[in-house]
């Protein structure tokens, strides 16, 4: 299926991107266009891709696809696109004084990490943040394949025949 | 739904609030053929609007207007305008809350006269005992449907949240283990279904089996022809006669438009933020301070249970979001025992977040992310939570006041809503923290944290009961010491916290006070 190549397509540069080898330069991930992806990141495919690095290091749950990240963060671009813009400029600003490379360069998640923990209480992380924890958690495509939360449950009568009090405590 | 009363009919007792309190008052009055319009500032909900979404219904149905949090705590800065979590809309938040029904301990109606003086606390015995307010509590439960033996129906079958909580606090050798009282059927009561464990009662019962005055009261008083119910109607200021007897309530409607409402007694419930709130902003000549404020006490002594949540990562999945949101209670340390070093009790009440608010509230300060953060959620189906409801000590500058120049969309002041612990509440706080932590770990937790407080669902004592009219705003019946027929009929009435949800003790004081009204009508008192 194309839809699916194209998603394959974009997890191995994700790996690449990850895994610190590949063609990495300032800018990050290389955004493929294609349909499924939000508006906004066709827009502007290079602001997208570093703002994409800085959610999945936000949030990282590597078996979920960036389209779950972009999707939710991307209009940030066209609703406070100076904010995120400048913040991801300011981010590789600090990336390259501590590290001599972009941020989304820095292969260690733990120095990525560093260098937001630096920037937290700022409003610009702060945004992408707030953003993200309501976009990506309350997206109902992800709750039970990655999370096992079932979500809605009264159009299928509940839980009361459906495991409420199904546990066992067998590890004492 | 059909009866309208005139604006200028002053036979009527105007209600401010339609939840436990005002929806509970309105309910008695009308089936003693008592006449009320109940003014509720949110609007009106269908069983069909309820949903099994949390951030949906949280837009939906809570008091999101302007309010300002303020005090050494944490969601002064995690939720700067937000310090309730509460509901506006008909049936207040009876439709949030989560149907924990437990009565106060006799000793906690005389806390002061057990413990004496604490520096740093406003202490007060309240005005009635628990043997004055026990039938009350009778009917209470019976009216609401709580589990156990009131109603006759049997407590919940544990859910799988109870069962981990509940296996670790027996061997830390805790026995007063029950899933209920909870007003929550477990089998049809009252013309409601009975529970079919959805979860989500937070976000209102899809099925009407947790009691809510939304589908009970709030109906039943409609269709009795004595009761006016209208929504969107926000109380800006209660009138008074040049004798200081209170006699109408301007408000405005839906459309924006003032409305005044004549009224033969008012009766305040409007939750511990805006019950304060009106009676503050109903200053006049004669009531320079606010209404009823002679004691200076109206907006003080706000409390809201010394809180805290602590979660577990068990071995296996728990999916603590199948069943009722707070499915048991442990009480053993809802007791007096000073010896812990601190006066007041807690109750200990297993509790679930759906993913989405996990997420959010897990740490909601600016931290609160990150690889760590991901991989417990990435455990989300693995986790058992509880939450500490422990006494808080009143004091008097936590409180309500009103901004000096914010307005909100009404054009009233903006509260502002402070709250800081006194040190007995940190440690009981830190005690409850420490129990909950090891039941978890007696029953082989993975690992065990610490949740911070959510914005408060249990606000009470900023009109407080007092025997004396210069210690408290209201007397024994919840009327007001400097006004026979302005009475306080929510939780902002209470004089002391207890370790208990206060939902129970406000329907037990609104049927209470539904007696006390009739009988001085009766009388040709009011």
């Amino acid at each position: 299926m194309k839809l699916d190549s194209r998603m394959a397509a974009i997890s191995r540069r994700r790996f690449l991107a990850l895994s610190g080898r590949g063609a990495l330069v300032a800018g990050g991930l290389a955004l493929s266009a294609g349909a499924w992806l939000p508006r906004w990141a066709l827009a502007e495919p290079e602001l997208a891709s570093r703002l994409l690095r800085l959610g999945r290091d936000i949030y990282p749950h590597e078996a979920i696809a960036d389209r779950y990240y972009l999707e939710p963060l991307t209009p940030l671009l066209e609703k406070q696109r100076d904010l995120i813009a400048g913040g991801l400029d300011d981010l590789d600003r600090r990336a390259r004084a501590a590290h001599g490379r972009d941020y989304a360069a820095i292969e260690s998640g733990a120095e990525r990490e560093a260098l937001l923990r630096a920037i937290q209480d700022g409003e610009f992380f702060q945004t992408v943040r707030n953003t993200l924890v309501v976009g990506l958690y309350d997206n109902e495509a992800l709750w039970e394949p990655y999370f096992g939360y079932e979500g809605s449950s009264w159009e299928q009568g509940g839980y009361l025949n459906r495991g409420y009090n199904d546990l066992v405590i067998d590890w004492l | 739904m059909s009866t309208r009363f005139d604006h200028d009919d002053d036979g009527v007792v105007v209600i401010i609030g339609s939840g436990a309190g005002g929806g509970t008052l309105a309910h008695a009055l009308a089936r003693k053929g008592i006449k009320s319009v109940v003014l509720e500032a949110g609007k009106r909900y269908a069983m069909e609007d309820i949903e099994n979404d949390e951030w949906a219904m949280f837009q939906k149905i809570s008091w999101l207007d302007e309010r300002i949090t303020a005090g050494p705590r944490q969601i002064t800065e995690t939720f700067p305008n937000l310090p309730a979590w509460i509901v506006k809309g008909v049936g207040g938040s009876t439709i949030h809350w989560a149907g924990v029904s437990l009565r106060f301990q006799p000793h906690e109606f005389r806390l002061h006269s057990e413990v004496g003086d604490i520096a740093g606390a406003n202490l007060l015995d309240w005005p009635i005992g628990y043997e004055e307010l026990e039938p009350y509590y009778v009917q209470a439960e019976r009216h609401m449907g709580v589990t156990g033996e009131a109603s006759g129906m049997p407590l919940h079958d544990w859910n799988n949240n109870f069962k981990v909580l509940a296996e670790g606090a027996r061997r830390v050798g805790y026995e007063k283990l029950r899933a209920g009282p909870m007003a929550i059927n477990t089998r049809p009561y009252d013309g409601r279904s009975k529970c079919l464990q959805t979860g989500f009662c937070m976000q209102g019962c899809r099925f009407g089996a947790k009691w809510s005055t939304m589908y009970t009261d709030i109906p039943r008083a409609e269709a009795t022809g004595y009761c006016e119910v209208r929504p969107n109607a926000m109380a800006l200021t209660i009138e008074h006669d040049a004798r200081g007897r209170v006699n109408a309530v301007v408000y405005a409607d839906g459309e924006g438009n003032r409305q005044r409402q004549k009224a033969r007694a008012i009766c305040v419930a409007g939750n511990s933020i805006e019950s304060p709130r009106l009676l503050l902003n109903s200053h006049s000549s004669l009531f320079p301070d606010g209404l009823a404020n002679s004691s200076g006490q109206v907006g003080r002594n706000y409390m809201t249970h010394a809180t805290a949540c602590v979660f577990a990562e068990m071995p296996k999945p728990v999916n603590m979001h199948r069943g009722t949101t707070f499915a048991g209670i442990i009480s053993d340390e809802a007791r007096l025992d000073r010896s812990r070093g601190f006066v007041g009790g807690y109750t200990l009440e297993v509790m679930s977040l759906g993913l989405p608010f996990f997420a959010k509230f897990m740490d909601p300060a600016n931290g609160g992310w990150g690889r760590d953060y991901a991989a417990i959620l990435e455990k989300y189906d693995h986790l058992s939570g509880v939450w500490i409801c422990g006494e808080d000590l009143p004091m008097a500058e936590n409180g309500i006041t009103l901004h000096d120049t914010r307005r909100d969309q009404y054009g009233l002041p903006v509260p502002i809503v402070y709250k800081g612990d006194h040190p007995n509440d940190a440690k009981l706080r830190r005690h409850g923290q420490a129990q909950a932590t090891k039941c978890y770990e007696a029953v082989g937790a993975v690992r065990v944290f610490d949740v911070p407080d959510f914005p408060t669902s249990h606000n009470v004592g900023t009109n407080r009961m007092s025997a004396r009219p210069e210690d408290g705003v209201v007397n024994k019946w919840g009327q007001a010491h400097d006004i026979d027929n302005l009475f306080v009929s929510d939780g902002s009435q209470f004089t002391t916290s207890g370790a208990e949800n206060p939902t129970l003790t406000i329907v037990a004081l609104a049927l209470r006070q539904a007696d006390h009204i009739a009988g001085r009508m009766s009388r040709g008192e009011l």
